[in-house]
């Protein structure tokens, strides 16, 4: 049986994406950790499993995949029957989920990407925190946030009734956010607040953030 | 029932859904929406799109929006019907996705943003941001080059077939190669000279631009 390697750091929001999915479908793997502060991705030798010198890579068996959203979808079809179900329904219902899968990956994630980078990651390199593009960025999360509470008023989940991808590709960067002012925009929204609480607090999530502890 | 497109002919993102209709020979007619009067964020069209973006689509009720949930949408629902632009096996479509977030991830940004710079503010009477543009064009040197290694070893980004990874690039290509006049960035590399040459010829594609000439 081919073995899964997974090449990252706990701490990068793509490779956390993947790690949570790998525990969710319940599938063992190798993590072969990437000092990134050494900037050992940037090196000729990672650029073979990565050649954008970004982290996570993935491999199982002869298949080489980069790109954190590719490598979850893999692996939730690979391991449709196994753990947690992170697909779900008939073609429109799929579609509806593609739909929020793209909203995270271009609403979501860009704005929320540049909060965890100022707030969570500059603080930690003693690199000082740009309050213009803080404050950029928060005013777009808070219209971001809005169309969520909006949708979670009427969805259990971001993409249907269960949790899925969708749900799951938003946890890294919500975990980095939930450390900073930027809770507030969280709080301040119930269904939103109910939401994080409900996805935070699954025990796959405790085990990548078990990860991060023990770096 | 042709499928309701709404959105522009010169929006990067509505072509990158007309491209994949097209290819696919499904029936659609593009409801105008009128950007410049800032329709797209109004009450009426919020309801289709709440981030008050476009293209949006609508087919026998059933409605969506990214255009890339849309054409993964098509592609899957017309899988049997014109070229194959997922791949056949669970391996090939990981791949296909992989290069698919390629093109949403180190790809797209950089060319909207210069885009943005070097075109639209300009065209909306602001002035661009020329220092910003050029460090994008940096940026998409070194992808390009990543791109131009990937095909010296497959004839299309996920292998040896177009897919729905290929198509994605089309409209962003055209806007760096026309109005931002970054031909360059194509022509100085082999592989992804030949390939862009290989795709933009493909009739879908030449269909998309005699019909948003027309529009123009």
């Amino acid at each position: 049986m081919a073995a899964i390697r997974v090449h990252g750091s706990p701490f990068s929001t793509a490779s956390a994406r993947v790690l949570a999915t790998l525990y969710e479908k319940e599938v063992e793997f190798e993590f072969v950790p990437v000092d990134m502060r050494a900037g050992e991705h940037k090196k000729e030798s990672f650029l073979s499993i990565n050649p954008f010198g970004q982290v996570p890579g993935f491999e199982h068996g002869d298949l080489k995949l980069f790109e954190s959203r590719a490598i979850t979808k893999y692996v939730a079809n690979e391991y449709a029957e196994k753990g947690t179900h992170l697909v779900c329904g008939d073609s429109k219902k799929k579609a509806i989920i593609g739909v929020w899968m793209e909203v995270e990956a271009h609403q979501f994630d860009p704005v929320s990407s540049k909060l965890t980078w100022e707030l969570a990651v500059k603080p930690v390199y003693g690199m000082a925190t740009d309050k213009a593009v803080v404050e950029e960025n928060e005013a777009k999360l808070a219209k971001v946030l809005d169309v969520y509470e909006s949708r979670l008023a009427k969805s259990k989940y971001l993409g249907c009734e269960s949790f899925t991808l969708v749900d799951l590709h938003h946890l890294p960067n919500i975990n980095y956010l939930m450390g900073t002012e930027i809770k507030k925009l969280f709080d301040s929204r119930p269904h939103v607040s109910a939401w994080i609480a409900d996805i935070t607090a699954r025990p796959a999530w405790s085990k990548v953030l078990a990860m991060q502890k023990q770096q | 029932m042709a499928v309701k497109v709404y959105g522009t002919m010169r929006s990067a993102c509505t072509q990158r859904v007309m491209a994949c209709l097209l290819e696919k020979g499904v029936d659609f007619d593009v409801v105008h929406v009128d950007l410049g009067v800032g329709e797209q964020k109004r009450p009426e069209f919020l309801v289709r799109q709440p981030f008050g973006q476009v293209p949006a689509i609508e087919d026998d009720g059933f409605q969506l929006y990214e255009s890339r949930a849309i054409v993964r949408y098509y592609a899957t629902k017309y899988e049997d019907q014109g070229p194959n632009l997922l791949g056949n096996t669970l391996e090939e479509r990981a791949v296909v996705d992989q290069w698919l977030e390629v093109e949403a991830h180190n790809f797209n940004d950089l060319v909207y943003t210069l885009v943005l710079q070097l075109v639209v503010l300009p065209m909306m009477g602001k002035p661009g941001d020329l220092a910003l543009a050029h460090t994008c064009e940096q940026k998409l040197e070194k992808v390009l080059d990543v791109y131009e290694q990937r095909l010296s070893k497959s004839r299309y980004l996920a292998g040896d077939t177009y897919t729905l990874a290929d198509l994605s690039h089309l409209p962003g290509i055209r806007y760096l190669m026309n109005e931002a006049q970054m031909e360059h960035l194509v022509r100085e590399r082999n592989n992804v000279n030949s390939w862009w040459e290989d795709i933009s010829s493909r009739p879908a594609w030449k269909k998309l631009l005699t019909l948003a000439a027309a529009r123009f």
